[in-house]
């Protein structure tokens, strides 16, 4: 195998944490597991640690020695979309990038053959570093001969090393400290008690030792540090989400005339996603004007495909209800994947029934569905599902649906709350009073969101009532709050 | 007018949102005459209700809302007293056939507790039980005695469920009745309301939806609101005053009767009491009864009889006389040791007569309360005695007493705040930063970085102090029992605790008190168990047969040990407060260190007491009184008055208070700040010692000594019956070290220090201890004589090894009883213990009986996998070489694996380099001369910041020579706190303070000695804060 690097960013989920909050630089900082006051602490910042605080403390008990330590947990999502942008960072310097299966916050990359576009490892090595370091990431890397000696120095280092030879990497892997391998706590806490402070004294040790006492990933992790590691980089497959971008030299509004770039730029975004073997579940497209207005859309297929006829075609469907108030000046479109998948639905839903009924077309269902979120926006095709609340027109919702399905697979509805849904009171006939005149009850009163932090929680106090004229029966609240009378329905 | 007849009040626990007292005044004040209190479940906040209706003259009537198995509720209200124990019977049935907090029972149980009661019928069926079930059953059981509530909410299914509830009541021939759920005094509470939902449903208040009601409909009506909302049927309102006209049921006929003893033929409650009363005198006083003795003793039982205590006394008696028969240390406590019965009984241990303590402090006829003897047990076997009580009386009979536990400021901010959906973790940054509670709130909540509008933070801050009081659920009192002659559950209810094979009963002692009813209180004592087991070792290794009553009195060597403040493990006088006071206060006598127990608290503190009082006592200030006719009352502790009995007898003389008004005057001074009673005390107090002659000038001085010491008053007999456990685990420390230890350490938690202060200063006292050895060791700690050693080393138990459970106890005690053997492989193989506790055990050394070093033993240990059946655990053919422990590492790796070590104090290892760097250990420090500056380093043990202190931190630096006091002034504290709460290893520099032979650092600065890294895991406890 040739050269290969490994770039190990420490602390992701604080360095997340202190990009997020730059104010908190020189402040003492800890990322939490959870959002609880008993919550262990995950990671400290050096002025967390210069205050005597250390990791697997309860936050509460630091926040009691350290009165103004800021502590955050850190979602999964939010660690995942910075790994990502890390991936894509580094992309722009590799071909090809392998993580790491036992230290997320680091990966190794293939660094054969830089050497025409960067002259040297090292200096590959910074500018993989400032690029980390421009998107707020501050990382180690270190350019060697094996997984197990790159990782090891990156783990131990600060920033940039390159091993000159294979026998330095592994001398310099034999002084790491244990501290740095990728083994479970406990298991560095009894090495380090039993003074195998180093990787070279761990590797000394016999293996079936070693794997009797600290078990078999142990045992692994031995033959990886002493292997020559043959195997080149096993290339991750990165989602492409370089945009395909066009400039047009002379601006169009003639949409007849612009579809045709539209359609070579789904070309485009189509091979890319065959090449990475994946399909397109959805397609972003960006059209800016010449006088720089920008209009986006977002256009999802009854199913993920590859076929541009059929996307082509849902992009026209949204398109040809636009005005243009200047030409197109640019035209630029992503594509998100997703990994082909049969639809088996489409294998049984065909079926019909036994009584010789044919079956719903579902997937013609979906493309029709897809034709009218097209040509009227994505919210066009909705359903109404029943919500937990005591104002009327917050007792139900319209949400948007992907497409038909079948009605055992559509989740069993939500029992109604035990409150009479308001929604049905629509239909409810009051009793008459004398000389066909309503018997007015008292009303009935909803009030509530006292606490209104946001413009769905303004405060309400309404008193309803039915009130019956030439026009029919009518459904009336007062606000209190403002005193006036609104219309909520008309009885049916 | 109408009545409202069903009102919650925050009793039902996380539902109303106001407290009883609220209720009462709001109906009082809206001239209702009577009200219904119908909590959910129980008649948790009836007393409260009765005490507040009584001051009123608001009828309070007396309900619950019962819950149906079948998912409906019932209202119950009594007409009579059997009606109550009815509704009381119901619950109780409920509850005990359910986990704590939950409580459910059938329609057929409701009916077979109809009679007197009146029932109230919902229409509120579940979803799955039919919409009218029960009302059948009501009909046959309740009779003309049951109603349909009609409601009126506003709510938006009012009328339809008014039309099914009309329907039912006509198919049943039940007449209906106007009725509101009221969940709060007042509509602005509506707010508090939904807050207890969501903290009752773990939600916020955005995401809770319906689960909050849909407006704020549900305060208490005035009478024309109520008619208003019923008037199209004002007969419905009018039913309201028929149905409260049914229940005439009132807690003044809630007459308790103490259950009677069993007493031998021929004697009743009182004639069996004085007969034994006087065979225990015999028996304390020997030859004849004194005469002043004889005459209280008359005095006391006459008193008792008359008031009917009779059967209380008994019990106690009885009570004592279980725990001698099970060999169970106890002793009474508190105001009990003023009763010369009680200490003829053998229910307490201090001679009130010798003592001249005041009988009035405990009982008396104007006290119109029960007496109140509090038990203290040996805490490992207080469970013994309490089961003895549930075997004797029946479950119905005796019950334990509830603690109510309410919403504190930091609870209230963090569940309120949960409900506004703050986080959790900055919820807990403001709970921290509450601090004094000035009331600013919002300041609190801004610093925190809560990031609400500020008219958010205002309802924030609002709702927080509006819930602080409230209960929040129900424990149980430490050890409170309440007994009845008649079965408890026709009083109160009584339902499941969380702890197995425990019921508690609905109220809690402040209710007890109220309603004067009778509770025997069994505490556990630490110190109790440490003597017992003291003894225990004295008789098996010593043939020495001690008790408290055969302890040797007045022994000079014990004070004099107490006067060097040499009293680690000594109860009551070991603490760093208590050691400061010794050297001053110089006990040389058993009244000494009564004083002692008693001044070191923060009344005598703020009360201006100490000092003058220390200063009489060393002669650098004359004994004066207030007044010659004082001088009886204030001898005993030199002119300064220290107790409640003091200010009680002060009355008594100076102001010919009756014992029960001075009783009455004690208890006014404990809340003359809150009750503003002291006024009417003043003027009669005044002018009567101006009447007899003292100066108006003394008497007002003596009126505001008063007045002062309602703050810190404190019970002499309390303190005396401390004093004698003090003395006697203090007489065993002196004379036997080594047992001392051994049952300090076998009792442990409890006492001021941890088990590794309390090794290393036995250590310091010539004891011996010996390490964990898994061929040697017990669960607890040994007495073993080595060799042909003179005296017992004490061998640390298995129960200090971190980790080791009573299971793994059991295999180890399995494997031995098969045979012992030489090669850890054998145990590693045969006793497979967890990997944990095989690792503590190969770091203690434990298997250093093995010949194994400790790494070697580690590593060994480790060994979990199979092998080829020709190579033995442990027989390594490839054992790496491990370097051996030095003797410091020894001392490190005990502590990480057992918080102590009997190998030595941490200290040690360092002492050369601490020399070489010119810093002394703290005995050497103790020989310093006052005012020089010194440097020292040392391991804290210590850090306490008293209310009382003004913000000044008090902490003590251990060495292996002994303890370093320090005294840490706030602006230093603040300087180098961070310093000082994560270490603990510290040096500190700073000035020697010596005065009364009590020596202080005052600090100056604290640093980090330089191999504090070192010893990173190596933590010592420390008594922080406390």
């Amino acid at each position: 195998m040739g050269l290969l690097a490994c770039i190990s960013v420490d602390g992701l989920p604080l360095q997340i944490l202190l990009n997020a909050n730059p104010g908190w630089a020189g402040t003492p900082v800890a990322v939490t597991r959870d959002e609880k006051p008993q919550s262990p602490i995950l990671a400290l910042n050096a002025c967390a640690r210069e205050k005597g605080l250390t990791v697997g403390m309860r936050y509460a008990n630091a926040l009691s020695i350290v009165p103004n330590l800021r502590a955050r947990d850190m979602s999964a999502d939010r660690i995942a979309e910075a790994r990502n942008r890390i991936v894509h960072t580094i992309s722009a310097f590799t071909p090809d990038i392998e993580l790491c299966p036992f230290d997320d916050d680091a990966l190794w990359a293939s660094a054969d053959g830089l050497r025409s576009l960067f002259g040297t490892e090292a200096h590959w090595s910074r500018e993989v570093l400032r690029s980390l370091d421009a998107e707020g990431f501050k990382a180690a890397v270190v350019v060697g001969f094996t997984r197990f000696g790159t990782y090891a120095a990156a783990r131990s280092r600060s920033r940039s090393t390159v091993f000159a030879s294979r026998e330095e990497e592994r001398a310099l892997v034999g002084r790491s400290p244990v501290d740095s391998l990728p083994l479970p706590q406990r298991t560095k806490s009894t090495l380090r008690r039993l003074e195998i402070r180093t990787i070279g004294h761990f590797v000394s040790l016999p293996e079936g030792e070693i794997v009797r006492r600290f078990g078999k990933d142990a045992g692994v992790l031995l033959k990886a540090i002493l292997s020559d590691d043959p195997l080149p980089v096993q290339p991750l497959a990165i989602a492409e989400t370089v945009p395909s971008r066009r400039h047009l030299d002379a601006p169009l509004t003639d949409l007849n005339l612009l579809m045709p770039h539209i359609d070579e730029l789904l070309a485009v975004e189509a091979a890319r996603a065959e090449a990475a073997r994946s399909v397109i579940a959805g397609l972003t497209l960006i059209l800016r004007t010449e006088d720089g207005d920008l209009t986006t859309d977002l256009i999802r297929p009854a199913a993920p495909t590859l076929m541009t006829a059929l996307l082509g075609r849902l992009i026209l469907l949204r398109l040809s209800a636009r005005q243009f108030s200047s030409g197109v000046a640019e035209i630029e479109m992503h594509s998100a994947r997703s990994s082909p998948s049969r639809t088996q639905g489409e294998l049984f839903r065909r079926g019909g029934d036994s009584g010789g009924n044919p079956g719903r077309d579902l997937p013609a269902g979906a493309r029709a569905f897809a034709a009218i979120r097209a040509r009227f926006g994505n919210d066009a095709v909705a359903c109404a599902e029943l919500r937990d609340s005591w104002l009327p027109e917050r007792s139900y919702a319209w949400v948007p649906i992907q497409g038909p399905s079948l009605p055992g697979a559509r989740p069993a509805p939500r029992p109604a709350p035990k409150r009479l849904n308001a929604v049905r009171r629509i239909l409810y006939m009051p009793q008459q009073g004398p000389e066909g005149m309503r018997t007015v009850k008292d009303p009935f009163v909803v009030s509530g969101s006292w606490w209104g932090t946001e413009a769905r929680d303004i405060p309400f106090h309404r008193e309803y009532s039915f009130h019956s004229s030439e026009q029919g029966l009518f459904w009336i609240y007062r606000d209190r709050l403002t005193g006036s009378f609104f219309v909520q329905g008309v009885v049916d | 007018m109408y009545v409202p007849l069903w009102c919650k009040t925050n009793f039902s626990f996380l539902e109303g949102a106001s407290h009883a007292e609220e209720l009462i005044e709001t109906a009082d004040r809206l001239g209702l005459p009577a009200v219904a209190i119908t909590d959910r479940n129980g008649v948790y906040g009836m007393v409260r209700a009765f005490d507040a209706a009584r001051q009123r003259k608001v009828r309070l009537i007396t309900g619950s809302q019962v819950s149906i198995d079948d998912g409906s509720s019932v209202i119950l209200l009594a007409q009579d007293r059997a009606g109550y124990g009815n509704l009381c019977r119901l619950l109780s049935c409920g509850h005990l056939r359910n986990d704590k907090g939950t409580c459910t029972v059938s329609w057929p149980e409701v009916g077979d507790h109809a009679p007197g009661l009146v029932a109230l019928w919902l229409n509120d069926p579940a979803e799955a039980a039919p919409r009218e079930s029960g009302l059948p059953i009501l009909k046959e059981a309740f009779g003309d005695r049951v109603y349909a509530i009609v409601r009126r909410h506003r709510w938006v299914d009012d009328v339809s469920r008014e039309r099914t509830t009309r329907e039912s009541a006509g198919r049943f021939s039940i007449p209906l009745v106007a009725a509101t759920e009221v969940l709060y005094h007042v509509t602005d509470r509506r707010r508090l309301q939904d807050v207890l939902v969501c903290i009752r449903h773990g939600t916020t208040l955005r995401e809770a939806e319906t689960r909050l009601l849909p407006n704020d409909e549900h305060a208490l009506k005035s009478s024309s609101e109520f008619s208003r909302l019923y008037r199209d049927s004002p007969g419905l309102v009018e039913a309201t005053q028929e149905v409260a006209d049914r229940c005439r049921f009132s807690f003044e006929e809630l007459v308790y009767k103490y259950p009677d003893e069993v007493v031998p033929a021929g004697f009743t409650t009182a004639t069996w009491l004085r007969h034994i009363t006087l065979e225990g005198a015999k028996g304390r006083y020997k030859s004849e009864i004194p005469a002043p003795a004889r005459a209280l003793l008359e005095k006391e039982l006459a008193l008792i009889e008359e008031l009917g205590y009779c059967g209380y006394f008994l019990t106690m008696w009885e009570l004592v006389r279980f725990c001698r028969e099970k060999e169970i240390l106890c002793q009474g406590r508190g105001s009990a040791a003023n009763s010369v019965v009680c200490y003829c009984l053998g229910v307490t241990s201090v001679d009130p007569v010798k003592m001249d303590l005041l009988f009035e402090r405990f009982l008396s006829r104007e006290r119109a309360e029960p007496p109140d003897i509090d038990l203290d047990i040996e805490h490992n076997r207080r469970e013994e005695v309490i089961q003895h009580m549930y075997e004797k009386y029946g479950r119905d009979r005796a019950a334990m007493v509830a603690n109510v536990v309410r919403y504190r400021k930091r609870s209230a901010l963090r569940e309120v705040g949960k409900a506004f959906g703050i986080p959790e973790i900055v919820l807990d940054h403001c709970a921290k930063l509450l601090g004094h509670w000035d009331g600013n709130l919002e300041a609190v909540f801004r610093e925190a970085g809560i990031d609400l509008p500020a008219h958010l933070l205002g309802q924030l801050a609002e709702l927080t102090r509006q819930i602080v009081g409230f209960p929040r659920h129900l424990s149980i009192h430490p050890g409170g029992f309440l007994l009845g002659s008649e079965p408890v559950d026709t009083i109160v209810p009584i339902e499941n605790a969380t702890m197995e094979k425990r019921t508690v009963i609905q109220w809690d002692k402040t209710d007890i008190e109220t309603m004067n009813l009778f509770k025997v209180d069994l505490l556990g004592l630490g110190a109790l168990t440490h003597l017992d087991y003291a003894f225990r070792l004295l008789k098996s290794h010593y043939a020495t047969d001690l008790s408290m009553a055969t302890i040797p009195s007045d022994d000079r060597g014990v004070y004099d040990m107490a006067c060097r403040a040499d009293t680690v493990g000594v109860f009551q006088i070991e603490s760093r407060a208590q050691m400061a006071m010794l050297p001053r206060l110089k006990p040389r006598n058993y009244y000494d260190l009564v004083v002692e127990i008693s001044l070191v608290r923060p009344g005598p503190i703020t009360g201006g007491m100490v000092h003058p009082y220390l200063r009489r006592r060393a002669g650098q200030e004359a004994v004066t009184y207030p007044h010659p006719s004082l001088e009886p009352v204030l001898r005993k502790t030199l002119g300064v008055p220290l107790f409640q009995e003091q200010v009680m007898k002060l009355a008594m003389v100076a102001a010919d208070y009756t014992p029960g008004e001075a009783d009455q005057l004690r208890r006014d001074m404990a809340a003359w700040k809150q009750r503003g009673k002291m006024e009417g005390h003043h003027d009669r107090l005044v002018s009567r010692m101006v009447a007899r002659g003292i100066e108006p000038a003394f008497a007002e001085g003596v009126f505001s000594q008063i007045l002062g010491f309602g703050e810190y008053g404190f019970p002499e007999s309390h303190a005396a019956s401390f004093a004698l456990i003090a003395y006697a685990t203090a007489y065993v420390r002196h004379h036997y070290p080594v047992v001392f230890a051994c049952a300090l350490l076998n009792a442990w938690p409890f006492g001021f220090y941890s088990p590794a202060t309390v090794i290393d200063d036995s250590r310091r006292h010539g004891v011996k201890f010996l390490p964990v050895d898994i061929l040697q060791s017990h669960w607890d700690c040994t007495l073993e004589r080595q060799h042909d050693a003179a005296e017992y080393a004490v061998r640390i138990g298995l129960r200090y090894v971190k980790g080791l459970g009573d299971g793994d106890w059991q295999r180890i005690q399995a494997w031995r009883a098969g045979g012992t053997t030489s090669r850890l492989s054998d145990f590693t193989s045969q006793c497979r213990l967890p990997r944990d506790s095989m690792e503590r055990l190969a770091e203690l050394g434990a298997f250093d009986c093995f010949d194994k070093e400790r790494r070697e033993a580690l590593w060994g240990v480790l060994d979990r996998g199979d092998r080829p059946a020709n190579l033995l655990v442990g027989d390594f053919d490839e054992m790496p070489s491990f370097r051996p422990l030095s003797a410091a590492e020894e001392i490190t790796w005990d502590y990480l694996a057992s918080d102590q070590s009997p190998r030595g104090h941490m200290m040690e290892q360092y002492r050369s380099l601490l020399e070489h760097q010119g810093l002394p250990d703290t005995a050497a420090v103790t020989r310093m001369e006052h005012g020089r500056k010194v440097s020292v380093a040392g391991c804290a043990i210590c850090r306490q910041m008293p209310s009382t202190a003004s913000g000044v931190l008090f902490m003590t630096l251990e060495d292996e020579t002994g303890f370093a006091n320090l005294v840490v002034w706030e602006k230093v504290f603040k300087q180098y706190r961070t310093l000082i709460l994560t270490n603990w290893l510290l040096g500190v520099t700073g000035r020697l303070q010596i005065a009364d032979g009590v020596t202080h650092i005052i600090a100056e600065s604290f640093w980090k000695p330089d191999f504090a890294h070192e010893n990173a895991g190596g933590a010592r406890a420390s008594h922080d804060f406390r």
